[in-house]
């Protein structure tokens, strides 16, 4: 009904008739008609006839003759058009134009749901698609230099690695050229990665200094630039680590890392609350109380430096002003001006203002350490009072509301982008929070779309509306947002890990599915992979490697005759996994001792609740929830290897362990072997309790060796189930596996099955991965799961929402869909040229398809398609 | 319990056999031989060995099993049907499921076991089960256990049926059974007979007495090109169903389609293809309406 209500409005100045109507969509005029009215509230002609007063009052107000509006809209007559005007407004169309204005526009769009992209918008939009940004570069040198001089000095005057991040940002700051894009109301911008990686550093040679040139940096500090050389750069990042720690890193069976950058949803409410000015205040009380050190300090610059930063564009704005420039309209110029003489100084008084100084706050912190995947939380709750307030004091029409969204949205989607953002929830006391704003969200990122990251929150009391619009918008964008998290397992995972229920209730996503608490943790999100696939290998050969058996990256469990028991084999497998988490988590454990000192956040610590306070960083356990995410990898896999070695070794006695392991070993040499590992033994996925419970038990285990593990060096792991990418480089570095995987191939994506092992339909996958501990694993559990595009039908959305709330009870607790179907990827395998477009859920995030690597391409190929018959 | 009965298939999430999301379970064994069946492989009662050859990589153990009925001729394998029992040994140690055994003994718990796993999303959507087969009214006592335990369980059930049977068997479960499905297939009892078999008094019959009791039935008319699409067809189902008790009364009819030649190819049977191209949707949506404006009955398609 969506896309018949699209015609409608497409084609209104052309006469419109329900049959016809009915026939161009393949339905009965009566089932139409029905349909049509149960939708629409409306019969067929009534509505048409509605919505063509709506836009021909729209028009009269505009300007044009009474007379030619009426022709236009396929009155024959002026009478006849009086008549009908009277009938739906209530008076003649001349006395209607003497009325206001109104919200006249939002009353009428309202009722399809869906707010619509002005002439602004659409523009930029393209630009974006078309990849037409012509200031992407000045970006990009602008940050990069700025900060490595202001680094680099601070190192070269033998200041603390803390004091020189603050000289960092600090100079950048200081020194960037703002740009204002025509049309956007927006200001600011952060970096792009079109052209370059966001680290992108310009050397020494002609044509780079030229660009430097070119894109506003002096000849003075182009020197400057080189003479700090590599003082820019942060020292060498590894701790010593031991043979079998680096063996296992080689191995992707265990890395061990401190994520301790660009991974973070600040808290934007501090800077729209107090602006930098109040936020400077509240440093120096600390201060005074504490006593001053390097944070102190640099956060005081930073917050006397951000202070600046509105200005400067107000500074650009007038001057773009003054200079009468054609490509830019004057009220846009005045409210920018406006606006950003006022924050993010001082706190936001507007709904405008809140905006832009939310997404100030949001460049300030890339500044310190670029984009990635520092993303910016719940934007609908943040934002909400202020929307709130305006609306309430007229100060701001629902429409105006949706343009400044647009405007944000604009600025956050590049190519490679997971500044990830976050609508709905469950508030403490159970009740849902979505919004007007969240519908609003929605609507801008179905109509752009290029939007490729958000994520909706939703609870047993969310509207069910909501959640069929959010399907919607997965349906009609293809692109596999937004993605979908269970408040009733996240909130309660969380409080088991020491978070308060109010805490718990705020959590949010960075980047792709990493779970953080804005504004109030340092998640470390992704901190630890492993590979738990790899235990195979080690029990099989007794301690070492099977991809590479001159590693010893295992336990020595034993030789295979003393397994007589699958229970023992079982229990082997068991103490491998503690194993490789606990090489992760020692590897950690040195990767964070290492990078506290030398990786200081002073942004992240302002923002941050608990660093001010304490005077500590936010990378040196400042933040009131310090906390360090440990992904485990492979659990599918190595569910369905314990099920075949179950069934055909220790219940048929088909194979012994020995011809197993030369299988392995030899990568399958035997065809039909393969295939009977396959096809002969139940698989993750198709909601069979024998295999299912191994993944769920191996997952309990995880949860408790990890626990134990927090207590064994200090810090909090929490259980993450989630590969990010991973799954190709796990796999391309494990040897065949008794699932029937060839060596070298993916390993299955997080918890979903294994790509193509699950074929007993959505319902029983869903429930196979409801099974999950999801109320223990406060990371993600995270599955993608591939639909048939028909099924985001207007017929069956209703029932995937179903499906979804009644998984949702069972235990699931994060899913993203896929709503290409395989013959469209393998043609746009074949024919990148015609699926520029055409973008993919691949992992916590969507990509464009033509930038997958082809073994991720395979990947995404092979993942079972569901329908429903 | 000791009663069983042999299943073709079971699918999960069907959202075309009755309200809601549903588990749909396919009976073995029918009493009419319908030319056009889109379910061949549920006709027989007995199991019945399948063959994907695309499946197949050749690894040969099947034919090292039972050389007598597995040959290989041009690199291809070949099943000599005649003689087989179908005693499935040969699609047990088929590592690729190339060759299957259609129709698996099941007890009315093994069944209820995986009815109740899709549980909350009937709830929530409304759905439940749906007994089609193959006729299934062809195991009423089954049936009737069956269901009594499915409704025991608070799920919905449906049932879809030629009611070619008995009317007791109907009787059996008629306490159990939330919503009929059933078939009309040709109006004619002559012509019925010609097409599948058997004429169509009984099963009018039964519908009309099944109507009488006012459950939920929903009269399901295959279109099938050339075989009951005439005027003199559309008067005649007109007729009838105007003879029905209409107070619970629905009718949907179904287009006709050729996605049931793979299945008469992996049994080696040959398909008898009545048409080209499928009806239009317009010559649905007409006699759909036809229909509709004749009997006054909801009707779909």
């Amino acid at each position: 009904m969506y896309n018949v209500l699209k015609y409608i409005h497409e084609n209104i100045k052309t006469p419109l008739t329900a049959v016809e109507t009915a026939a161009k969509f393949g339905y009965s005029k009566w089932y139409f008609c029905s349909k049509f009215h149960a939708y629409t509230g409306k019969s067929f002609v009534k509505y048409v006839r509605h919505f063509r007063l709506q836009l021909a009052c729209l028009d009269i107000l505009d300007g044009k003759k009474i007379t030619d509006v009426a022709m236009d809209y396929g009155y024959d007559d002026i009478s006849g058009f009086n008549k009908a005007f009277l009938a739906e407004f209530g008076c003649y169309p001349k006395k209607y134009k003497q009325n206001t204005k109104d919200a006249l526009q939002y009353h009428e769009r309202k009722k399809f749901n869906m707010y619509q992209l002005n002439d602004r918008c659409e523009i930029m939009r393209q630009m974006i698609v078309a990849q037409q940004n012509p200031y992407e570069q000045k970006y990009l040198v602008q940050r990069n230099v700025h900060f490595a001089i202001g680094y680099g000095e601070a190192r070269a005057r033998g200041l603390s690695y803390m004091d020189a991040v603050g000289e960092g940002v600090t100079n950048t700051l200081n020194k960037f050229i703002p740009v204002i894009t025509p049309g956007e109301l927006i200001v600011g911008f952060n970096f792009p990665d079109t052209r370059h990686w966001e680290s992108y550093n310009p050397k020494n040679s002609e044509e780079e200094i030229a660009l430097m040139r070119k894109n506003g940096i002096t000849d003075e500090d182009i020197e400057r630039y080189f003479a700090v050389g590599d003082l820019r750069r942060e020292p060498p990042k590894s701790p010593i680590l031991t043979q079998e720690e680096t063996d296992s890193r080689a191995e992707w069976a265990s890395i061990g890392k401190c994520m301790s950058c660009n991974h973070t949803v600040i808290g934007y409410e501090q800077v729209l609350k107090l602006g930098f000015r109040g936020l400077l205040e509240k440093v120096e009380r600390y201060e005074r109380q504490n006593g001053t050190n390097a944070l102190y300090t640099a956060m005081r610059n930073i917050c006397t430096a951000a202070c600046e930063m509105g200005k400067k564009y107000a500074l650009e704005a007038q001057r773009l002003l003054d200079a009468n420039d054609s490509a830019y309209v004057q009220k846009d110029l005045e409210r920018v001006i406006a606006v950003c003489n006022r924050v993010p100084e001082h706190p936001a008084a507007s709904f405008h203002e809140a905006v832009q100084a939310l997404w100030f706050a949001h460049v300030v912190n890339t500044w310190e350490d670029k984009i990635n995947a520092n993303s910016l939380g719940r934007l609908d709750q943040i934002l909400y009072p202020y929307y709130q307030k305006d609306i309430e004091a007229g100060k701001l029409t629902k429409d105006e509301a949706f343009e400044l969204v647009c405007c944000l949205w604009l600025k956050l989607y590049r190519d490679y982008d997971c500044q990830q953002s976050c609508v709905g929830g469950t508030s403490p006391e159970g009740t849902s929070q979505v919004n007007e704003l969240s519908y609003m969200m929605l609507d801008a990122t179905e109509q752009f779309d290029f939007v490729r990251c958000l994520s909706v929150r939703f609870s047993k009391n969310t509207e069910h509306d909501f959640l069929k619009r959010a399907l919607e918008v997965v349906g009609h964008v293809q692109k596999g947002i937004p993605f979908f998290f269970n408040d009733d397992v996240f909130i309660p995972a969380l409080e088991e890990k020491g978070i308060s229920h109010k805490d718990a209730c705020d959590y949010t996503q960075i980047g792709c599915v990493e779970t953080v608490i804005p504004g109030q943790s340092n998640p470390h999100a992704s901190t630890g992979n492993t590979n738990l696939l790899k235990a195979i290998e080690y029990v099989l050969c007794n301690g070492h490697s099977m991809m590479y058996p001159q590693y010893e990256t295992g336990v020595a469990t034993g030789e295979l005759d003393s397994f007589d028991t699958y229970k023992k084999f079982y229990d082997a497998v068991l103490v491998q996994v503690e194993h490789i988490l606990d090489l992760t988590c020692s590897v950690t454990k040195k990767m964070t001792d290492y990078a506290m000192p030398i990786r200081p956040k002073p942004v992240k610590s302002l923002l941050t609740a608990g660093c001010i306070e304490s005077g500590r960083d936010f990378n040196d356990k400042g933040a009131k929830y310090d906390y360090y995410q440990i992904m485990l990898g492979g659990i599918p896999n190595l569910a369905d290897s314990l099920e075949v070695i179950r069934k055909f070794i220790y219940e048929e006695h088909k194979y012994t362990l020995a011809e197993l392991r030369d299988i392995l070993v030899n990568d399958y040499p035997d065809e039909s072997v393969r295939e009977e590992f396959i096809n002969k033994a139940a698989k993750f996925g198709n909601d069979i309790d024998s295999v299912d419970n191994i993944a769920v038990d191996i997952t309990n285990k995880c949860c408790d060796y990890l626990d134990a593990l927090s207590e064994k060096y200090g810090m909090a792991f929490h259980a993450q189930p989630f590969t990010y990418l991973w799954m190709i480089e796990f796999g391309k570095e494990s040897a065949a596996s008794p699932d029937g995987r060839h060596k070298g191939e993916p390993i299955a994506y997080s918890v979903s099955p294994m790509q193509g092992r699950d074929f007993n339909g959505v319902t029983a996958l869903f429930n196979s991965i409801s099974k999950f501990p999801t109320k223990r694993t406060a990371g993600s559990t995270s599955a993608i799961i591939e639909i048939d595009p028909k099924l985001f039908s207007d017929r069956n959305i209703s029932f995937l929402v179903d499906i979804l709330l009644a998984s949702a009870e069972k235990g699931l607790s994060n899913v993203q869909f896929n709503t290409v179907d395989a013959d469209t990827l393998i043609d746009a395998k074949k024919h990148p040229e015609k699926y520029n477009n055409l973008a993919v859920r691949v992992s916590g995030f969507s990509q464009k398809f033509n930038l997958l690597t082809p073994e991720l391409q395979d990947h995404i190929i092979g993942r079972t398609k569901h329908s429903c018959l | 319990m000791s009663l069983t009965a042999t299943v073709s298939d079971i699918t999960r999430c069907s959202l075309h056999d009755g309200p809601g999301i549903r588990t749909v379970i396919y009976f073995k064994g029918c009493g009419l031989r319908c030319k056009w069946c889109h379910n061949p492989e549920t006709l027989q009662k007995n199991k019945q060995l399948v063959h994907y050859a695309s499946k197949c990589i050749g690894c040969g153990r099947c034919v090292t099993l039972c050389p007598v009925h597995h040959v290989v001729q041009d690199g291809k394998l070949h099943l000599v049907r005649e003689g087989c029992t179908a005693c499935g040994r040969c699609s047990q140690l088929c590592p690729t499921g190339a060759l299957k055994l259609i129709g698996e003994e099941k007890s009315i718990d093994e069944l209820l076991e995986v009815i109740v796993k899709d549980k909350h999303f009937y709830d929530k959507s409304g759905g439940g089960v749906t007994f089609s087969g193959g006729e299934c009214l062809l195991q009423p006592d089954f049936i009737a256990q069956l269901a009594k335990k499915c409704k025991q369980e608070g799920i919905h059930t449906a049932v879809e049926s030629a009611f070619f049977v008995p009317w007791e068997s109907v009787e059996k479960i008629l306490p159990y059974i939330d919503l009929f499905f059933a078939d009309l297939k040709i109006p004619d009892p002559e012509k019925h007979r010609t097409y599948t078999g058997q004429n169509n008094t009984r099963i009018l019959e039964n519908i009309t007495r099944l109507t009488q009791t006012q459950k939920n039935v929903i009269i399901r008319i295959p279109v099938i090109p050339t075989v009951n699409d005439s005027d003199t067809d559309l008067e005649q189902f007109t007729e009838i169903l105007n003879s029905l008790d209409k107070t619970a009364l629905r009718v949907e009819l179904l287009k006709y389609n050729h996605l049931s030649e793979s299945k008469y190819q992996i049994l080696e049977q040959p398909y008898t293809k009545f048409f080209d191209a499928p009806q239009t949707d317009e010559f649905m949506r007409s006699y759909c309406e036809y229909l509709n404006a004749k009997t006054k009955l909801p009707c779909t398609f």
